[in-house]
């Protein structure tokens, strides 16, 4: 158990019970109301390669004497990763996504610059669950998998039918004019792609080239999760119970969250195919899926996940991470631009 | 001196460490970091000996499919093609050196192969984007590229050890 104090280093080398002072400290600083708060029990989890988390318990009194209890969870960038985001970005986009029926964690505090905690940080109500996706895909209980599948397809649809207008998300989501959405996320990762080659790839080079001549005009504009796939979903029983992990949403084609969920190294086909997903999505009121754009959005998913992992052997090789799994990541690339190819010609096309 | 050879030693380290350190770890960073390694000192185990020979042929087919590629493009249209074809006759003395490598004869290998990579990305750009060459020549010259590029990653899985993994 600790109570607010002062930062006395990086957050990579606090102990537990200095990183529960800092939540503290954070969370009496921002929650309306709050008095006495206490945080015990802070774990270290495993919070993927992009951020460092840490699980508490907090209480805090209320004003009115009430003694408050939630588990939460903060969400730390220590140090560079594959993508980065600004916290007060994505803490702003799940304080929105709190007014809808949207499957997202609830976004209790924020610090942006890292003064109180350490390193930026959001702090989230934890929700029950597991997210991981190891146990999910390789599970032998194949009938509760494949309704947790299918419900993914209702989260999907919940998500891709939610009136981002109405909930003011729009400045936030969108880059710059709403009716090219889905232009500028081809223009984002090349940019990416760009900044993080350490040669010149010319197939990725043209990858981007055919993106550009064969995209698909999105039968509606959605909000889209940006990486909606196993390991970023907590799943509790046979119901997905929230969608984690908003760093990369943005307004665009619904289909990319699809076609990203189905990339064969976490795909769900095992409990469910692509075209049955996509009929359950429909069938949840998610917008109509033409199969031309879903083939698109796998080569566009291909060509993500390809920049991501250049973007992550430059970190490595730059020393801005020491991690290893990402040290290695460029050799993943060539499997993600073979499946690119073997899709393309599948159409009869190569350009 | 022949043994042990690179991939011999790559081997032990990756065995010494897999039976007995591995296990000894706890859950937790260090254990993640030490199974990452491992994964990655398989693939250099498998792939070490394969770069040289990769480079040699990977640079003859670019520069072989590039030169015919720029004389088809250019049969009916001069000009924008020129500079490309002057920049792939210069790659065989490239003006770039690739650091951190000691053997002279793989920094050249991989400084002509930067270069050819770097041209062929600039072919595929302009092709694409040229609306002064027919139609059906933009289209010969792109199945061309899109051929060269199958034979590439066919290459470059082979000679990472990656072909394997998927």
């Amino acid at each position: 158990m600790s109570t607010a104090g002062p930062v006395a280093c990086h957050l990579r080398d606090a102990s537990d019970d200095e990183v529960a002072t800092r939540i503290a400290a954070l969370l009496q600083a921002q929650v309306p109301g709050a008095c006495l708060v206490k945080v015990d029990r802070v774990e270290r989890v495993f919070g993927g390669n992009a951020r460092w988390a840490w699980a508490c318990e907090v209480t805090w009194t209320t004003t009115q004497g009430e003694v408050v209890w939630k588990p939460m969870i903060m969400l730390s960038r220590v140090e560079a990763s594959q993508v980065e985001a600004d916290p007060a970005w994505e803490f702003a986009v799940l304080r929105g996504l709190g007014r809808s029926a949207v499957r997202a964690p609830r976004a209790v505090a924020l610090d942006a610059d890292g003064s109180l905690v350490g390193a930026p940080s959001v702090v989230l109500e934890r929700l029950p669950g597991s997210t991981d996706a190891v146990a999910f895909l390789r599970s032998a209980d194949v009938d509760r998998s494949r309704r947790l599948t299918i419900d993914l397809a209702r989260a999907a649809a919940e998500l891709h039918t939610t009136d981002w207008r109405g909930l003011g998300l729009e400045g936030l989501l969108a880059a710059g004019n709403v009716d090219r959405v889905h232009e500028a996320q081809i223009e984002r990762w090349e940019s990416l792609f760009l900044q993080s080659r350490m040669e010149p790839y010319p197939v990725l080079v043209s990858l981007f080239g055919w993106l550009r001549d064969n995209i698909p005009k999105p039968t509606q504009i959605s909000i889209v999760h940006g990486d909606f796939r196993p390991g970023n979903f907590l799943y509790h029983e046979d119901a997905i119970t929230a969608l984690l992990d908003w760093e990369m949403a943005h307004l665009g084609d619904p289909v990319e969250d699809l076609a990203w969920a189905y990339r064969p190294l976490w795909s769900p086909e095992r409990f469910i195919g692509i075209d049955d997903f996509v009929r359950a999505y429909e069938a949840f009121g998610g917008p109509p899926v033409n199969p031309q754009s879903l083939r698109f959005y796998r080569i566009f998913s291909e060509v993500k996940f390809a920049t991501i992992s250049l973007k992550a052997a430059r970190a490595f090789a730059d020393g801005t991470t020491t991690n290893l799994r990402l040290a290695d990541r460029a050799a993943t690339v060539t499997a993600s631009l073979t499946r690119c190819l073997e899709w393309i010609a599948s159409d009869g096309r190569s350009h | 001196m022949l043994r042990p050879t690179t991939g011999d030693l790559l081997r032990a380290v990756h065995l010494g460490l897999a039976e007995h350190v591995l296990p000894a770890l706890p859950p937790g960073v260090a254990h993640r970091q030490l199974k990452a390694a491992l994964h990655i000192l398989r693939r250099l185990e498998r792939s070490w000996d394969r770069f040289p020979a990769y480079l040699e042929t990977e640079n003859a087919d670019i520069s072989e499919t590039l030169a015919e590629l720029l004389t088809s493009v250019q049969a009916g249209h001069s000009g924008r093609y020129a500079d490309l074809t002057r920049r792939l006759a210069a790659t065989r003395e490239p003006a770039r050196r690739s650091s951190g490598i000691s053997d002279e004869r793989l920094a050249h290998l991989m400084a002509v192969n930067f270069a050819l990579q770097e041209i062929l990305a600039d072919f595929d750009r302009t092709v694409r984007a040229d609306r002064e060459i027919g139609t059906e020549v933009r289209q010969t010259a792109m199945i061309r590229l899109f051929e060269l590029y199958r034979r590439m990653l066919d290459r470059a899985g082979v000679a990472a050890g990656t072909n394997d993994d998927h």
